[in-house]
């Protein structure tokens, strides 16, 4: 009985520890781009005026972009 | 009686075991039925009855020695993200991104030193270098923050000489033309701005701007990129999406290849909730007028740059091959022999058959 109990733990884990490999490798996020862009448009946001806050949110735009366009083809 | 009691006594000691016998084999169901579907990690080349859908077969990469001393590995973990490429007659210089550092390499083996590195000066913290092209004239220039067009002195020193009249991420060099990957371009416009001797920035290529609802998409679907070559066809295509390559040739006429993505091959990337295509991570024209194409072999880490194929210019996949460990960048191609900067920062060589 208590090497069943075991036999079920080990084979659980087993496959626990196999669906969080396969479903955290799967897709690669990209969190540093977007929490970069997230700080960014935090940071455009307390511009002072309209048109500055909005040439601030673009160039996040043009970074988040360039930041994803580095991590295909540089890393 | 007796035989009676015996009887029972064998049926409830066969139920027991009947019991005790499924409950072992089920506690092995759960991790079983979860390896037949997720795979369990397997080298070993699954058969396919499609041609087309066929896993290729794996190849291992032989590191270079002579790219592989402390100083070296040193040198490629400090170039991080790659901002630029550029063909020599002997190899390749690459540009890193942000760390300020071009680095030359001697693929041929005809320099004592295989590798020199040049420290960039002049260079403002926090600003990105992109692209590495060189005019006829020797010049070195790059896209220094996005806005203008640097020089790059053969002592190392960058210095912005022209302010950009668009936005780009990008330069590259064919021939006497100065290519600029525009940031931003308007829905149906192209990606490439092109420039030959004195005169002024025009839009060329047949790659149009896709339109999307938000900037955001728009930027990203839009990322264009362009690769090397050592023949007279350099191949430029869109980052994400579908693999739309197209070909320029020495007289700055372009053309479209319809260059597939074999099934199982190409990567994704994510970004909260919205997933990717990566079409090809980087392009490559040989002396003998093939393209050799690097992409993944699926989503995520263990699978980025380890798909290598050989196409021809009609597009036509003529083979490919798995690599055992990814590569960031083709470098160079002679004769089959694929010259690769790999992620684990060296220089491989692999066949390509």
């Amino acid at each position: 009985m208590m090497m069943t109990r075991i036999g079920k733990f080990v084979s659980a884990s087993i496959l626990v520890g196999t669906m969080a490999v396969a479903f955290t490798s799967s897709t690669p996020s990209y969190a540093g781009c977007t929490r970069k862009f997230a700080d960014c448009e935090q940071d455009a946001s307390e511009e002072r005026t309209f048109m500055a806050r909005v040439i601030a949110g673009a160039d996040c735009l043009l970074d988040f972009a360039e930041c994803v366009r580095i991590k295909v083809i540089g890393l | 009686m007796r035989s009676a009691v015996t009887g029972r006594c064998f049926a409830y000691f066969f139920m027991i075991m009947v019991t005790r016998i499924y409950r072992y084999t089920l506690s092995f169901l759960p991790p079983l039925v979860a390896c037949f579907l997720i795979g369990c990690g397997s080298d070993t080349p699954a058969p396919s009855s499609e041609p087309g859908s066929l896993i290729p077969a794996l190849a291992h990469v032989a590191v270079l020695t002579r790219f592989s001393g402390q100083e070296a590995q040193d040198a490629f973990a400090e170039l991080g993200a790659l901002g630029g490429r550029l063909l020599t007659r002997t190899g390749v210089q690459l540009l890193g991104a942000k760390s300020k550092l071009l680095l030359d390499l001697d693929l041929k083996g005809t320099r004592p030193e295989p590798l020199v590195v040049t420290r960039l000066e002049g260079v403002a913290d926090r600003v990105k270098l992109g692209g590495l092209a060189v005019t006829p004239d020797g010049r070195l220039w790059t896209v220094y923050g996005r806005t203008e067009l640097a020089r790059i002195s053969a002592q190392g020193e960058v210095r912005a000489v022209e302010q950009l009249p668009f936005s780009a991420y990008a330069v590259y060099s064919w021939r006497e033309t100065l290519l600029a990957q525009v940031a931003r371009s308007r829905a149906g416009e192209s990606p490439f701005m092109g420039r030959t001797g004195a005169g002024g920035w025009q839009s060329v290529g047949p790659l149009k701007t896709r339109k999307h609802a938000s900037n955001r998409e728009s930027l990203l679907w839009n990322t264009a990129h362009c690769g090397a070559s050592r023949a007279d066809l350099l191949p430029c295509w869109f980052l994400l999406g579908e693999p739309s390559v197209v070909l320029v040739d020495t007289d700055g006429n372009w053309t479209a290849c319809p260059l597939a993505l074999p099934a199982g091959a190409g990567g994704r990337v994510s970004d909260t909730g919205n997933v990717y295509p990566i079409s090809f991570r980087d392009l490559f024209v040989s002396e003998k007028g093939e393209i050799i194409a690097l992409t993944d072999t699926g989503a995520g880490d263990a699978h980025r740059g380890r798909f290598l194929g050989r196409y021809s210019l009609d597009g036509t996949l003529l083979a490919s091959i798995r690599l055992n460990q990814g590569a960031r960048q083709v470098l160079d191609v002679l004769r089959d022999k694929v010259t690769l900067l790999l992620r684990d920062d060296g220089v491989g060589e692999v066949t390509l058959p």
